[in-house]
């Protein structure tokens, strides 16, 4: 038999999602196919947008906080924390040493609740079932502790402007510390049974490699960015709250594969909890709210605020007319940004390998569309 | 806390000049500049947008990062801001650019980060600002075909003409379901 | 006691045709058509104990709880979830090949099914003594291969890409392991010297544990081999990438409800079993009991087999929810690369052992 060059196979054009069950909500890939090859994938985002942007500009400066919960849902204390950080920039208000302690055991305990959903899902995507239940299994601990301090599992409102809405509750501290004894062992448990999984390892080993010069024309950051190799992390970059005065590693690794950004958020959750026993012993007694006026009304001006959200760089630029209601609010969301530089990943990539990547990225749907 | 967090708490709504460096560097490229809470900002035009991030982009220790990109309505005229990182550091300048309503057209700056494909897009759906070489300038969030641009100022929810494109059924139902006949009609027959 | 009963009825209908003067053809005739309600009711049975003994190990597993309210333990969940997918509206998709959609989870079920035939339950032979096995060996493999088509039907039927994509991955994995798993089998025929099932399950009985194929040295390979070979015929994680669900929403059943639907899992539990038979026939004695011959417990072979069959499929469930899936492409040189070269070497180690131990 001999090799017909004119004899092409047919292309197939497949839509993935908004309904799939790997795509972490509704987004839809439009997939071009030879087989099982992919040759082009075009993310098509917007199945989520909410208006984030136009509600600040209705709402005052209280009443949108919630709002910043369910922007990105699995780690809600972290975009409070953006929010609450560019308003009382723009009044001029520092919160106190305590609640500025507290406020970085909520982003750190947040991190690790983030970073165990994606971890499960990861594992979900390959098709091993069971680590996220495993994961689930604990994160329930710190929903649990949460829900204790804020009365809510997953949109806490915890963090007002100028403090916080109540102080930890008793047993909080106690509760926390035998989750951070317990949590490395478990970390272990995971690491054997799905990192080092051979299986796992040949579907993420060189698979959606990202450069580092993609990486920055892309603007990626976060533990997707950290595991092509860049130590950018904004807790070091440009500290904020006491972040300079606690130690802790910024994981990297330079391979820019699945597998890379899989041990960054893994290495990451044993850093939060090392940030987490530090914040424990040095947790300052003393007031969590400054006084603020009951109308917030800052002066006219501007301010762009960064933070290391669990999934990169969640900027907040916000600008005051000098009335009750922001008059221009933008978030800079990390899975967005993150997201774009999808189809550079995943040249080459086999169908199987779509879901693994996309499950590497951790997006969340809610940071995509706003 | 930190030094730099105390200046920026105390600076917020007063700006103060420019330092010298940045003055120097695109000091005949913009329209104006400040620096507030430590940040600086450059005010440029259209025309001096690219030479700009160019400039900016050459400097030994350069701003090589673009972060974000957005729009801001300011009623007469519309400005997109451009945030660009020093490598991977703390420090950031905004540039900003300010587009008269009636022609807001800036040339795209995707030839120099991929980053800035999906940011225009959204700009351009949500302030109706054209970027000029853009290769794809569809609607990202929005539905295709949705009319208005939602984060301006003036924008007005229209009930009879929400989230779809003119729809026939919408502008006209008569025509298209049949409906009730019309009155001369109904007299002819 | 299976063939007690087989034979009580055998006499009973002779003795009442003869009584009637009706041809005893039909004797036989009817010994079949109870014989294949009973296969059928045994596959049903098995379909739904199995998918609810794997919900509560994989519940076990995950340290959760799995079913819990239908019934005590929730041990009637399955079967209400039958019943609710019997009710459930049956939808053909637009475009969709009526017949092909219709004959897909058909033959998936049926050929999964004629396997049973041919099983030696206990001493003396198959159910009912409807099939003589002497090439049951050839006979299974060749129903485990045919089970692709209903799959593909299924798949190209449905009119969906997904499908389309899960049914030609199920084609090139069963096709492409069949190779390893027939070698692995072929070294237990050469051992036995025999393509009959009855006769590889007679020649383990006498020690009982003992001389079960499985302590056998030179075939601990073809146990590996078989084991995953098989795990692969009947689409199991880590090979599971025909119904891949994170990667193809549910593969070839993608558009499958109701009934459909059903017969597809329930096949699917079936030939999973069968697996676990086949296993035990062929390296853990089948029906004899692991205490020697005769059984000093007097336990009936029929039980021993269904005991050794659910030991394998509980080990199978174990791999399914701890392991990740194979990639396509790593699925194939695993097959080709591997399995292949490792089952012609385990077929030369058995030669050997054949002609000289």
């Amino acid at each position: 038999m001999t090799w017909d060059p004119t004899c092409v196979t047919e292309e197939l054009v497949v839509n993935m999602g908004p309904q799939h069950p790997s795509t972490h909500g509704v987004l839809r890939l439009i997939l071009r196919l030879d087989g099982e090859r992919v040759l082009e994938v075009r993310p098509d985002i917007g199945f989520l947008h909410s208006s984030l942007e136009k509600i600040a500009e209705r709402l005052d400066y209280r009443q949108y906080l919630p709002y910043t919960d369910r922007y990105d849902y699995l780690c809600a204390m972290a975009n409070e924390l953006a929010y609450v950080r560019a308003v009382e920039s723009l009044l001029g208000v520092e919160p106190t040493p305590r609640c500025q302690w507290i406020r970085v055991m909520m982003a750190e305990m947040n991190r690790i609740a983030s970073h165990l959903v994606y971890y499960g899902a990861l594992g979900m995507d390959t098709g091993a079932t069971t680590v996220f239940l495993y994961c689930f299994r604990e994160r329930e601990r710190i929903l649990q502790l949460f829900e204790d301090a804020s009365g809510q599992r997953l949109l806490y409102h915890y963090f007002r402007i100028g403090g916080l809405r109540n102080d930890l509750p008793p047993g909080f501290c106690e509760g926390l510390r035998s989750f951070l004894d317990e949590f490395p062992r478990r970390v272990a448990e995971y690491d054997a049974l799905l990192t080092r999984n051979r299986i796992f390892r040949s579907r993420t080993e060189g698979v959606g490699y990202l450069s580092p010069e993609a990486a920055l024309s892309y603007g990626v950051t976060g533990p997707t960015l950290r595991g092509s190799g860049v130590s950018y992390d904004l807790r070091r970059a440009a500290p904020y709250y006491v972040y300079p005065e606690l130690e802790f590693d910024v994981p990297t690794r330079p391979e820019g594969d699945v597998m890379a950004r899989h041990l960054v958020r893994q290495e990451e959750m044993l850093q939060s909890v090392h940030l987490l026993h530090q914040c424990l012993d040095r947790l300052p007694p003393g007031e969590i709210n400054v006084k603020v006026p009951r109308k917030l009304k800052p002066d006219p001006g501007e301010i762009y605020v960064r933070i290391e959200s669990p999934r990169g760089e969640l900027g907040v630029y916000l600008i005051s007319d000098g009335s009750e209601k922001p008059y221009r609010l933008h978030w800079r969301a990390p899975s967005f940004h993150n997201l774009q530089a999808y189809p550079e990943m995943c040249q080459g990539a086999y169908v199987a390998d779509l879901v693994a990547i996309l499950g590497s990225l951790d997006i969340i749907l809610g940071d995509v569309d706003r | 806390m930190s030094e730099g967090q105390e200046q920026q708490i105390a600076s917020v709504s007063s700006p103060e000049p420019l330092s010298a460096e940045l003055q120097e560097i695109a000091g005949d490229l913009t329209t104006g500049g400040c620096v507030r809470a430590g940040r600086p900002e450059l005010l440029t035009t259209p025309e001096n947008l690219l030479p700009l991030l160019n400039r900016l982009h050459e400097l030994p220790e350069p701003y090589s990062r673009l972060t974000d990109l957005c729009g801001v309505d300011w009623g007469d005229r519309v400005q997109v801001v451009y945030a660009l990182c020093r490598g991977y550091g703390a420090e950031m300048v905004l540039v900003k650019v300010d587009l008269p309503r009636a022609q807001a057209e800036v040339p795209t700056v995707t030839g120099l980060w991929q980053l800035a494909f999906w940011p225009e897009r959204e700009v351009a759906e949500m302030f109706g600002v054209t970027f000029v070489g853009h290769p794809n300038c569809e609607h990202l969030l929005l539905p295709e075909g949705f009319v208005g641009y939602p984060l301006l100022k003036d924008y007005e929810y229209d009930r009879s003409n929400p989230l779809l494109s003119p729809d026939p059924l919408r502008e006209d139902p008569d025509a298209v379901l049949g409906g009730p006949p019309s009155e001369d009609e109904t007299g002819a027959s | 006691m299976l063939s007690f009963i087989a034979n009580w009825l055998r006499d009973l209908l002779t003795a009442w045709f003869q009584a009637w003067h009706v041809p005893l053809v039909f004797v036989d005739i009817l010994a079949w058509i109870v014989g294949g309600v009973a296969i059928l009711i045994l596959v049903m049975v098995v379909a739904l104990v199995f998918i609810y003994l794997e919900r509560k190990i994989s519940g076990y597993i995950q340290s959760r709880l799995g079913p819990e309210r239908v019934g005590p333990w929730g041990i009637f969940q399955t079967a209400m979830d039958a019943l609710k997918l019997l009710q459930k509206e049956d939808i053909v998709p637009a475009g969709a090949d009526k017949i092909l959609h219709t004959l897909g989870p058909i033959a998936f079920f049926v050929v999964g099914l004629l396997g049973y035939l041919v099983i030696p339950w206990e001493e003396g032979g198959t159910i009912a003594r409807m099939v003589d096995a002497h090439v049951g060996v050839l006979y299974v493999l060749a129903f485990g291969s045919l089970s692709v088509i209903g799959i593909l039907m299924g798949g190209w039927g449905s009119n969906n890409k997904w499908s389309l994509l899960g049914a030609l991955r199920g084609a090139a994995q069963m096709i492409s392991y069949e190779v390893p798993m027939l070698l692995a089998v072929v070294c237990v025929v050469l051992l036995a010297g025999s393509l009959s099932l009855s006769t590889i399950v007679d020649q383990q009985k006498t020690l009982g544990l003992l001389s079960w194929n499985l302590w056998r040295p030179w075939l601990w390979l073809p146990v590996i081999l078989y084991l995953i070979a098989a795990t692969a015929e009947v689409n199991r994680t880590p090979f599971d990438l025909p119904e891949a669900e994170s990667e193809l929403v549910a593969g070839y059943h993608t558009e499958y409800s109701g009934m459909k639907f059903a017969f597809f899992f329930l096949a699917e539990y079936g030939n999973f079993f069968l697996v676990g038979l086949i296993f035990s026939v062929l390296f853990l004695g089948g029906w004899s009991s692991p205490f020697g011959y005769p059984d000093p417990l007097r336990i009936p072979g029929v039980i021993w087999l269904l005991g050794k069959a659910t030991v394998t499929v509980f080990f199978l469930m174990w791999v399914r929810w701890t392991l990740p899936r194979l990639r396509v492409d790593q699925l194939m040189s695993l097959c080709w690369k591997v399995l292949l070269p490792v089952g012609f070497l385990s077929l030369l180690i058995a030669g050997t052992a054949a002609l000289y131990v």
